[in-house]
């Protein structure tokens, strides 16, 4: 088989503060979802795109869709700090301002974890090593490799000034959802129609 | 404990789904009847399939712009001018605001369920969105973006209190947007302040082609952040959106 290198882009999803609460927890949950973007350029490096969510689970809970993916683990629920009183603001702005984080840097005497990270990806499982800083995520190192990688490389780690998740099929996780223009009668099969059903 | 008030309004050719919060079950009532009835209210005024509508009579020369037109047309030039005329409001030869009057219409219905005494809600009018308050116990609204490909998919979630987010594709229905340029991202979504600036803008980046990222850049310092999916399925963000 073919050397390839494979690059991965880590997009990460936690608010500032939910991720301190998620790491300031024994118990952490890294899922790595179905990678966003896959794309080989000229010489001859994958460059795949990953997005994770990384949540506390005290306890695990059971997945509620049967029908997901086998290799994917069940999606606890984010437990991330609900803000106290939210303050209806005069200009409505997209909130959670975090600062931008670095490019990551090896820190000091960072306490790491390892997560049991699997990507149910194309190129196979991969486990990955995160390395934390206070609240934030200073490193992630792949420490087990897809099949036909010689190297792996995860770079581009930001904590996002939104919260942002990118994920399939969870319509659990969400209250509403944007996309080009349905029709009434594509609404009936949406996501939304079944957004709206299950609260009414 | 909230309990929030859900309906699905057919309306415009599309649904709007309306989630209002709270505990006091007569406000939520009454905040939703008079939602409903400004939606259809809008519907009849700016019909383009109504040949009897406001619009299409004010586009055939038999009368002048009602103050609502009016303030319309205002904001389309305003819009016009904050994409530099990728959002074309003479896409078609003829004054033509259809592809802004949704973003409109749902800030004047959040102005009404909050007039009503409604601090949460969530209106989605057909895939384009307002928020505001939280989803209920001080929780953020959950917002998914879905796949292009496939609408039951999600490709990402912003979460947040009161934002807005529209998103566009190249194949929306309404035909407003004209592609100038060669490439076109998948689909693009704008989060910002006022549906109708951020609805416009997710139209004008569809329609900027490849300078789209430049158009979403200076946007971004504006206060809308946005997110493409491009041609080859990766994502580019804006710095305020986040990665």
């Amino acid at each position: 088989m073919q050397r390839r290198l494979v690059r991965m882009t880590l997009a990460l999803v936690a608010t500032a503060a939910g991720l301190s609460v998620l790491l300031g927890l024994k118990t952490h949950e890294i899922t790595l979802v179905a990678p966003v973007g896959v794309q080989e350029s000229d010489d001859g490096v994958l460059h795949v795109q990953l997005a994770a969510s990384v949540v506390a689970s005290p306890k695990p809970t059971p997945a509620k869709t049967p029908a997901a993916s086998a290799s994917k683990k069940p999606k606890p629920k984010a437990t991330a700090k609900p803000k106290a009183t939210p303050k209806p603001k005069a200009t409505p702005k997209p909130t959670a301002k975090a600062t931008p984080t670095p490019t990551p840097k090896p820190s000091v005497a960072t306490p790491g974890f390892t997560g049991p990270v699997v990507i149910a990806g194309p190129y196979g499982p991969v486990q990955v090593q995160i390395l934390t800083s206070g609240t934030k995520i200073t490193q992630v190192r792949a420490v087990k490799l897809p099949d036909g990688a010689d190297d792996i490389e995860i770079n581009d780690i930001a904590v996002p000034k939104l919260i942002q998740q990118t994920l399939d099929r969870q319509s659990a996780q969400i209250d509403v959802v944007s996309g080009a223009t349905y029709t009434s009668l594509a609404y009936i099969k949406s996501l939304q129609a079944a957004i709206d059903l299950s609260r009414r | 404990m909230s309990h929030p008030l859900v309906h699905a309004e057919h309306v415009w050719d599309t649904v709007v789904s309306i989630h209002l919060g709270g505990e006091d079950l007569r406000s939520q009532q009454a905040a939703l009847t008079a939602i409903v009835a400004w939606l259809h209210h809008v519907d009849e005024v700016f019909s383009s399939f109504r040949a009897d509508s406001v619009l299409c009579r004010w586009q055939r020369g038999e009368l002048t712009a009602t103050p609502e037109l009016q303030e319309v047309l205002d904001i389309a030039g305003r819009v016009e001018e904050l994409t530099e005329g990728y959002f074309d409001l003479h896409w078609n030869g003829v004054a033509d605001p259809t592809g802004i009057v949704k973003g409109w219409a749902v800030d004047h219905a959040v102005g009404i369920a909050m007039r009503h005494g409604i601090g949460d809600l969530m209106i989605n009018a057909g895939g384009d969105l307002s928020t505001r308050g939280s989803r209920g116990n001080g929780q953020p609204w959950r917002v998914g973006i879905a796949d292009p490909a496939d609408a039951t998919t999600i490709i990402a979630i912003v979460n947040g209190y009161d934002f807005n987010v529209a998103t566009s594709g190249p194949s929306e229905r309404g035909e407003h947007i004209r592609c100038r340029e060669p490439r076109t991202a998948l689909a693009a979504s704008v989060c910002g302040p006022d549906l109708v600036f951020t609805d416009g803008i997710a139209t004008a980046a569809i329609s900027a082609g490849d300078k789209a990222i430049d158009l979403l850049i200076e946007l971004d310092r504006q206060g809308w952040f946005s997110q493409l999916l491009l041609e080859d399925r990766t994502l580019w963000r804006s710095a305020g959106w986040g990665r």
